[in-house]
């Protein structure tokens, strides 16, 4: 066991190799409350990387409905239970024990096998509230105490202190020094399932034909060339953001994801008291109850909730998630000016601009134009 | 191409270079081939003519013909959207403003509302509105899915434009409900009277108190929520490609749902299959009786789902499900275990017995069949009366009945509970780790000395 | 016995003494070999004694008649506890092992009882196998570890998964796990087969796992340390493995040459050999394992 730096802990754990950041950290920023379970990510995902014979279960992407949804069935409450109380010191430094801190006799990670039924239903939960609507629907309070659900929006975390990786006996699954892509050597890799047990959030999966673990690569071939990932790109919600973080102590704040994650704090990890400092990062719902969700992204959801609902009133962070969505391209930095945000790539060429507010431009009601060399007229309608 | 008049966009699917995939048609292939085969057949060359363009391999002309025949795309070539599109740019709607507000001229400038007078209306004096007592909008109970009289207008107080003509001025006793008879009833109820009434049905058999709702399933029009073995596969919660409960009907299952307090009353658990009966006067088909051949096709069969977000009294199945057929049914009986597959044709059904529509029935409104109605075109910005498709006609969508429930078999396929539900994942019987879950219990934060 | 755990100190503690043993161990191991020659050996704790065969070697046949001419030892078996991860639990004890050459080729024998036969691999569902380990080079046991760095062995893995491919031809994916799964399109339906097969992406990267169409149920492999096999390029073992009666009978056999992975199993010469057991139904797989302590193989000489 290695002492290994976790900023999202606020302090040092144990971790079975020692730290190695990579030059950039692929990461994924989520806008939950924009999510509208359409699962267009989810095919546009499966249609590219997991169409094969053996891996009709498999989804690298998947959004599921919390808090009855789950893929597989039961998996943050299995780990929450293993893993027992676990417990912040004020918004800055776990005290609870990591998985890895955990860890039984004989193991380097406190995990659970899904069985083979949990990766059935993945779906399950869709849509389904919490209390009942037996009596009213009608929800006068904000956060809704009563009744409340929303999408969560997953893929691998590519963790900076992967489980799986600390798991594997054969060192089959590694990190991508050049932008810290968590992937299982399908050479290597002997089918121990190891991985599946360790990964908390259970997005290692096993194919029923080539007998060896699989998992979300990233799109890397699309990061290579410079693009965001296939379910990035097919977000209706627009919600989504592929980018680069860059390591804690080297933060840049023109940079988004650093904007987002260290500077403005609005975008948290996920489960981060796991510890394995996972590199998908969630701008949290606004309607959740607040323990529900430090649960889930901890101590700091009541300061992104708050920041996010002055987003309006805040052009440089609502200039930088209209950005969300709006191209192909990985860009690099952004700026707003004159009601209008604009990407640059890493040249500072303009990539994209959105207006922060779409325009209304009103046409003629006649309308006269030429079509290969006739004559075309006629009015325009709206109604 | 396509384009829709809210959507400021208009789009070209580009041609792709793939072949279409097995031995595939388009349909306008298919009507021309058939064209094609009937010109031969009769010797009338027109009819190949007609289709020329498609029988050449060019669709174009006719693409071109909708552009220039539409008021919002006049003015496009085909070629130049189709160019444009391959570059991913698609071409803006010729509307009045970007984006598209609706009713923008009437609203901001002097043009008139489609009306006979011009200006948004909020009574309707034509004879059929006033003989349907709804000259004025009023509240009138469904037809089938209250637990109350059905049709009902509800008026608590007398009012001058709510004066119908009764059951009795057409010649029916007010006291006769049949399923016909409700579609069409104007009787007028304060709701005091109307809170102590009930449904027919349940004066029946008290069995009979659950209205019945199919609506669309929020994210397939038509069936695209179960055309593919993934998307059946996201389709509610009973998804499994691998069919481990081998009496589901494919990757993915119709379901009905209930609100627990429902569920828990009728002693049916999250993951049960259940019966579900709408009025047996004319459901799952008229005369049906439980020995005829056909009658475990059309009597539906679903699961349940417990759902906490349905009122008390309501049941839910989304509307785009296949049916069972002959089949389908048969299929499953000589091959237990397998899907509900016809091997004859490959039609797939959703549902082991009956569809979501054999719960359901269309009903005609007469408002919405008028002679009189004055109302836009269709096509073009006209004004004329009566009927017009899709803007003044009947919309016959089954969409409702008043059911009752009983339970058909246990969740798990070998007897007891669904397995989420042994989980204590599902709210039915949470677990007590599921509880401090979803009440966020796991974490604590102790708060930080100054 | 059943609870019975081999660790890390008793590996360690076990490889130093065989090592501190090997000068004396020529010696021991020639009065063992001679022992054998004059009285009939125990069952338990004996050295296994490959009797030399004039002719064919029953490679692929644990039925064979000629398996009444070995004599069987009993090897224990305890659960892995040396490396992470551990097998929590010892749940077959015993290893039946008995060997025979004919100076080209070693083979043996190995029984062990397993009432659950699992020859599929899927999601938590592991197979059942059976491992021979010996040392490259002549000399000391090594660590009881799979080898260390500069110090390979070479280990022949049978699996029942691969009997499975190779009595079904390949027939040992999803539709036999699943029989009722439905596939909708399938890749293969609509690329062309070059296209399509990239879908199975460990299958086409090359690794031996991944294949299912296969001649050998055997896999050959090089090791040095936990974690460490790596898949020799040129396999030469051979074996058969049946499930009769609860009990798994399963021949391996290697030539013994044993071109350029290690010194040759010469008629005459006396090896270390470890054992190693999977039970598929307990989800043993990998380090979670049943392990045997270091044995004593003697390749009888030449009549
Ligand atoms: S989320 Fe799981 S699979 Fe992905 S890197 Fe982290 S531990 Fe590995
Ligand atoms: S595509 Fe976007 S909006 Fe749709 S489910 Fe995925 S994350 Fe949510």
């Amino acid at each position: 066991m290695a002492k290994v730096r976790n900023w999202q802990l606020g302090r040092d754990m144990e971790y079975p190799y020692v730290a190695d950041r990579p030059a950039k950290q692929f990461t994924m920023i989520m806008d939950t409350n924009k999510c509208i379970a359409c699962q267009s990510c989810t095919i546009a995902c499966k249609s590219t990387w997991t169409w094969g014979k053996g891996q009709e279960f498999m989804l690298w992407n998947n959004i599921e409905t919390k808090p009855y949804g789950f893929y597989p069935t039961g998996w943050d409450v299995n780990v929450l239970e293993l893993l027992g109380e676990q417990e912040w010191d004020g918004d800055d430094v776990y005290t609870g024990q990591t998985v890895f801190e955990a860890a039984p006799a004989g193991e380097r990670v406190l995990g659970w096998a899904p069985a083979e039924e949990d990766w059935s239903h993945p779906n399950i939960g869709e849509d389904e509230p919490t209390g009942s609507a037996d009596e009213t629907t009608y929800i006068p309070d904000k956060p809704h105490s009563l009744m409340w659900m929303y999408y969560l929006q997953r893929i691998c975390n590519h963790c900076t202190y992967p489980a799986c990786v600390a798991a594997c006996p054969r060192e089959a699954i590694y990190k991508r020094p050049e932008d810290g892509i968590v992937l299982v050597d399908q050479t290597r890799c002997r089918g121990y399932q190891e991985c599946l047990t360790a990964c908390p959030y259970k997005k290692t999966m096993f194919n029923l034909e080539t007998r060896v673990s699989e998992k979300c690569i990233g799109c890397y071939p699309k990061l290579e060339q410079g693009l965001q990932t296939q379910c990035t790109t097919a977000c209706i919600g627009r919600l989504r953001l592929t980018n680069y973080l860059s390591a804690p102590d080297e933060v840049d704040p023109r940079k988004p994801a650093d904007f987002l994650v260290h500077v403005r704090m609005i975008a948290l990890p996920l489960y981060p008291q796991l510890g394995l400092e996972p590199n998908v990062y969630y701008i949290p719902p606004v309607h959740v109850p607040t323990k529900y969700l430090t649960q889930m992204f901890g101590p700091g959801v009541e300061r992104a909730v708050e920041m996010y609902r002055n987003a309006k009133d805040d052009p440089e962070l609502l200039g930088l998630l209209m950005l969300f969505g709006s191209t192909e391209r990985i860009w690099h930095t952004w700026d707003v000016s004159d009601g209008v945000a604009r990407a640059y790539d890493e040249d500072g060429e303009e990539v994209v601009a959105v207006p922060l507010r779409e325009p209304t431009f009103t046409r003629p009601f006649e309308f006269a134009t030429e079509v290969a060399g006739e004559p075309v007229t006629g009015f325009r309608h709206n109604t | 191409m396509t384009a829709s008049c809210t959507n400021p966009f208009l789009l070209a699917f580009p041609t792709t270079p793939i072949e279409r995939i097995h031995d595939t048609r388009s349909d306008y292939e298919i009507l021309a081939g058939a064209a094609a085969a009937l010109a031969d057949e009769i010797d009338e060359p027109r009819m190949r003519a007609y289709w020329k363009g498609v029988l050449d391999g060019d669709p174009t002309p006719y693409l071109q013909r909708v552009l220039s025949g539409s008021n919002a795309t006049r003015g496009v070539l085909f070629d130049d959207l189709h160019e444009s599109c391959k570059d991913g740019v698609p071409l803006l709607m010729n509307a009045r403003t970007y984006p598209r507000h609706a009713g923008w001229e009437q609203r901001q400038e002097d043009k008139p509302w489609y009306t006979p007078t011009g200006r948004l209306e909020f009574y309707r004096p034509e004879p059929e509105w006033q003989a349907a007592g709804e000259s004025l909008p009023v509240w009138r109970e469904p037809v089938d899915a209250t637990f109350y009289e059905p049709n009902a207008i509800l008026a608590n107080r007398r009012h001058p434009s709510i004066n119908p003509r009764k059951p009795e001025d057409y010649g029916v006793p007010e006291s006769q409900l049949d399923v016909e008879t409700r579609q069409y009833r104007n009787v007028v109820r304060t709701w005091q009277e109307l809170k102590l009434s009930k449904h027919p049905l349940t004066e029946k058999d008290p069995a009979y108190r659950f209205v019945f709702q199919t609506p669309k399933y929020r994210w397939g029009a038509h069936s695209t929520a179960v055309d593919s073995d993934w998307i059946a596969m996201l389709f509610g919660p009973f998804g499994d490609p691998y069919r481990r409960d081998p009496r589901t009907p494919w990757t993915g299952e119709a379901y009905a749902e209930l609100g627990p307090g429902d569920a828990k009353e009728l002693g049916v658990s999250d993951g049960d299959y259940i019966w579900l009966d709408a009025d047996p006067e004319d459901r799952p088909y008229r005369g049906a009786s439980s020995d005829d051949e056909y009658y475990d096709v059309a009597r539906v069969m679903m699961r349940v789902r417990t759902y906490s977000g349905m009122p008390r009294g309501v049941i839910r199945t989304w509307f785009n499900m296949y049916a069972a057929t002959p089949g389908t049914v048969q299929a499953q009986k000589d091959d237990p275990g397998g899907p509900a597959q016809n091997p004859a044709t490959g039609y797939v059904a959703l549902f082991r017995h009956g569809s979501h529509q054999s719960g359901t029935r269309a009903y005609l409104r007469p408002t919405q069949m008028t002679d009189s109605m004055t109302r836009k075109a269709y096509f073009g910005q006209q004004i004329g009366t009566g009927f017009e498709a899709d803007v003044h006609s009947p919309s016959g969508a089954p969409k409702e009945g008043f059911v009752k429930v009983e339970k058909a078999e246990d969740g798990a396929p070998d007897g007891g509970k669904w397995r989420p539900v042994e989980l204590g994942l599902r709210p039915e019987a949470p677990s007590d780790a599921m509880k401090a879950y979803l009440a966020g219990e796991f974490v604590s934060r102790t708060r930080k000395e100054a | 016995m059943a609870q019975a755990k081999i660790t890390r100190k008793d590996a360690l503690l076990y490889g130093g003494a065989a090592a501190g043993g090997f000068v004396v161990g020529g010696a021991a191991v020639t009065a063992v070999a001679v022992a054998v020659e004059n009285e009939k050996a125990p069952v338990a704790g004996a050295p296994i004694v490959a009797r030399y065969v004039d002719g064919d070697l029953p490679e692929t046949d644990p039925g064979s008649d000629a398996w009444g001419d070995a004599q069987p030892t009993l090897v224990a078996l305890a659960a892995q506890q040396i490396a992470q991860p551990f097998l929590e639990e010892t749940l077959v004890t015993e290893l039946d092992v008995r060997a025979l050459h004919n100076g080209s080729s070693v083979a043996l024998l190995l029984e062990w009882d397993d009432d659950s036969v699992d020859d599929l691999d899927g999601i938590r569902r592991y197979h059942d196998a059976v491992a021979v380990q010996l040392p490259t080079a002549p000399g000391a046991a090594p660590v009881l570890t799979m080898g260390a760095p500069g110090i390979p062995v070479h280990i022949l893995q049978w699996r029942a998964t691969w009997q499975r491919d190779i009595d079904s031809g390949g027939k040992t994916g999803v539709d036999q796990i699943y029989p009722e799964v439905i596939h909708d399109v399938m890749p293969d339906d609509v690329l062309p087969p070059r296209t399509a097969q990239l879908y199975w992406v460990a299958r086409e990267a090359g690794n031996p796992l991944a294949q299912v169409r296969r001649t050998t149920p055997v896999e050959e492999v090089v090791a040095e340390g936990f974690g460490s096999v790596t898949h020799l390029p040129k396999q030469t073992a051979s074996g058969h493995g049946v499930n009769e009666d609860g009990r798994w009978r399963v021949v391996v056999a290697v030539p013994s040459a044993r071109t350029g992975v290690g010194a040759p199993l010469e008629p005459g010469s006396s090896w270390p050999a470890a054992f190693a057991v999977w039970l598929g139904s307990e989800e043993n797989r990998g380090g979670r394992k049943h392990i045997a302590n270091w044995q004593t193989l003697v390749l009888e000489a030449k009549a």
